[in-house]
């Protein structure tokens, strides 16, 4: 049985060895938003499923995880009708275009379970179609339901919420507080006070779940609190890094851990 | 001229007072490009290196922490010069050339911080993630002096089998046979069997012997001296007050001129604040150029501390363990005052024997690895297990018999290793002040491709 992750196996590349292997059966995709399944069928894509979407929507909602553990079962019993039936060779060219358009979203969280919100933002923005349907559905809904209910093709539905968090007219709604990092202090010197840099990978991870600008607010083990603008540094995972004054203001120094929660700046 | 009156000749000019000029001249220079960094930013300096000993590595390129770094260079500096090497200098100086020492201590520690921070800044990265770095390093690449960075090597990869290996192995095995009556032969068996075990794990091993034994030699050491100030107490106040006022005093040598003997004892304390730290020569910039850091001046640090440990803190209690005691007017062989000046307490010869055997098989070690390194740089990695078994036969066999041409002539080739040390920092002071001037103002590091 053949497993792995699509962040080290795309999913066009991943049929496309499962088809010229001539292999026979169901690729299940398991992200923990979403059920997804591609069946594969005398070489040819037979068959895929994505929550509520079937056939070429649901090939194309899944050509956008960017991350989602995968299982290719060949004992798995095949629908008897297909609801896709293409070509290896048109389905891969048609999957790398969607891919492409995947790829090019700059706003979109890659974790769909996240919810947004309407912002209070004022003026005027021109407004298609599909933008509509989706501003209607995005009150109470995920991320990856809105995808999935959006009667827009799935591709479409991901442009039209990049386009409006874009222009801001969207957000990420954060259930609460986002969760704390435990770092150890490093410090630096300088007149730049105020600051607080995390490792490159850190910002990253908290950069897709929080729309910009964002900034953390850093408790130290005495109690002491403040926020500080985060910026990302190479080569300190597991730190944070602060000006040796707001370190001594935070009554902490070097090597103490810190309570270190993103949040979002007025 | 033959072969050996060459090997004393140069000797004599590698290791004399005009090379100790060179040696002072470029740590005051570096002390000045960094900006006074061992005096001005004292405080930092301990923040960044003792009061961070506990905190795991930082990441980035290398294999061990900059504590691990720091203890592989502190094992093959802190040795017989810290002790044997005090006493002789006292006994040539006089109590001022303490005075002297430190002084000179203090302008290594720019010297060595200034070789640890480029050790990091211009090591090589290999694609696991491991690194490789020294002088060697930093000559070829922050110089474009390829061949000067090879002449450093080959002088690093011969020097490590007599000053790191056959002395030591000599000085462990004279330890074991005047106090616990264990023949050479046996103590050469031992010392080859461990440094083979040692060297086989590769420098993530040595890093951890290293980590272990260096603080609990060092530890140990001060302990006996701290047992015998204790009783020697009332000693303490005068040897202090001795090391002062003679520091400054004229004094006139044995049927000399005022003045000959006040130089005679600069020489002697400039030299030991020179020599027992190896600032200068190179050698720790190897170690320190495997450290995990974010920035090579975060390293430098531990360089500038290394200095300090050695020289400051325990070349001082050795000081005063010899001055307080008294044993030193009487004059001597400095190994035989050195005992005498042990001799308070119960069993002190035999723990100075044994703390003596510690600090020689600390500094085996960390040559082994200096050795291998410069040798990799010369002849790629498939030198390192050649190097490896040659290194652990000739710590058996030295401490069988007497290799005095050896020793001489790897005493030639590590002073040698300093003149294109010397050169690469004097030239590359203005990058070692850029990258100082930088991490003070919390840019980050940009090694150079």
């Amino acid at each position: 049985m053949l497993k792995g992750n699509l962040t080290e196996f795309p999913l066009g590349t991943l049929l496309q060895t499962l088809a010229a292997a001539g292999r026979r059966g169901a690729l299940l995709l398991s992200p923990p938003w979403l059920e997804g399944r591609v069946v594969l069928k005398e070489g040819r894509l037979y068959a895929a499923q994505a929550g509520a979407r079937e056939g070429w929507p649901a090939l194309e909602l899944l050509a956008g995880l960017q991350r989602a553990p995968f299982v290719f079962d060949d004992a798995q019993t095949l629908p008897e009708t297909p609801n896709l039936n293409l070509p290896l060779e048109t389905a891969l060219a048609r999957l790398l275009a969607v891919s492409d358009r995947w790829a090019r979203l700059e706003h979109l969280p890659g974790d769909w379970q996240v919810m947004l919100t309407l912002t209070r933002k004022s003026g005027e923005l021109k407004l298609t179609p599909v933008m509509l349907q989706v501003l209607g559905l995005v009150e109470g809904r995920t991320v990856a339901r809105i995808l999935e209910e959006a009667q827009a093709s799935p591709i479409e539905v991901a442009e039209a919420l990049d386009h409006l968090m874009g222009q801001g007219v969207l957000q990420l709604r954060l259930h609460g507080e986002m969760k704390a990092e435990t770092l150890v202090a490093l410090s630096f010197y300088g007149r730049e006070t105020g600051v607080a840099y995390v490792d490159e990978a850190q910002y990253r991870e908290w950069r897709k779940s929080l729309p910009a600008p964002f900034g953390v607010r850093i408790r130290s083990p005495r109690g002491r609190e403040s926020v500080f603008e985060v910026r990302p540094r190479a080569d300190i995972p597991g730190r944070v890094m602060l000006h040796d004054k707001d370190l001594r203001n935070l009554r902490a120094g070097r090597g103490v851990k810190l309570e270190v929660r993103p949040e979002l700046q007025p | 001229m033959n072969v050996l009156a060459w090997i004393d000749q140069i000797n004599g000019w590698v290791w004399g007072f005009e090379m100790m000029l060179v040696f002072l001249a470029i740590g005051l220079y570096l002390t000045v490009r960094t900006s006074f960094i061992q005096f001005a930013r004292i405080g930092v300096i301990f923040r960044e290196t003792l009061g961070a000993i506990r905190e795991r590595t930082l990441g980035g390129d290398g294999e061990i922490s900059p504590f691990q770094a720091t203890m592989i260079a502190m094992g093959a500096t802190i040795g017989i010069g810290n002790t044997v090497g005090v006493t002789a200098a006292i006994l040539a100086g006089g109590p001022g050339a303490i005075f002297w020492m430190w002084i000179a201590a203090l302008v290594g520690m720019a010297t060595k911080f200034a070789e640890a921070t480029l050790a990091v800044h211009y090591r090589r990265r290999f694609a696991d993630g491991s690194v490789s770095g020294g002088p060697m390093y930093y000559i070829a690449r922050g110089l474009g002096l390829p061949w000067l960075g090879a002449l450093f090597a080959v002088f690093a990869a011969v020097a490590a089998f007599g000053i790191g290996n056959v002395v030591q192995v000599s000085a462990i095995a004279g330890a074991m046979q005047n106090q616990l009556h264990i023949t050479p032969a046996w103590t050469g068996l031992f010392a080859g069997v461990v440094v083979a075990v040692v060297l086989a794990g590769g420098v993530r091993r040595i890093a951890r012997v290293a980590q272990t034994l260096v603080p609990l030699m060092v530890l140990f050491y001060l302990v006996l001296a701290v047992s015998v100030l204790v009783l020697h107490a009332s000693g303490i106040g005068p040897a202090l007050r001795s090391i002062f006022e003679s520091a400054f005093s004229l004094q006139a040598g044995f049927g000399g001129a005022v003045g000959v003997a006040t130089i005679e004892m600069i020489k002697a304390g400039v030299g030991r604040g020179i020599f027992s730290n190896e600032a200068g020569l190179g050698s720790a910039a190897i170690a320190h150029a495997q450290a995990r850091v974010d920035h090579p001046v975060r390293q430098g640090f531990w360089g500038a501390m290394e200095v300090f440990v050695d020289s400051i803190v325990i070349n001082t209690f050795t000081a005063l363990v010899v001055l307080s005691s008294g044993a030193w007017a009487l004059g001597g062989a400095p190994y035989e005052v050195l005992g005498q000046s042990f001799g308070g307490i119960v069993s002190a010869q035999p723990l100075l024997a044994l703390a003596l055997a510690l600090f020689a098989f600390t500094t085996l070690i960390s040559w082994a690895f200096y050795g291998e390194e410069s040798a990799a740089y010369l002849f790629g990695e498939g030198i390192r297990w050649p190097y490896r078994l040659a290194y652990v036969v000739m710590a058996f066999v030295g401490g069988l018999g007497s290799f005095g041409t050896l020793i001489k002539f790897s005493d030639t080739m590590n002073g040698l290793m300093a003149i294109p040390n010397l050169i690469a920092l004097l030239l590359l002071g203005g990058v070692v002040a850029r990258l100082t001037r930088g991490f003070f103002s919390g840019e980050p590091w940009n090694p150079p491709k």
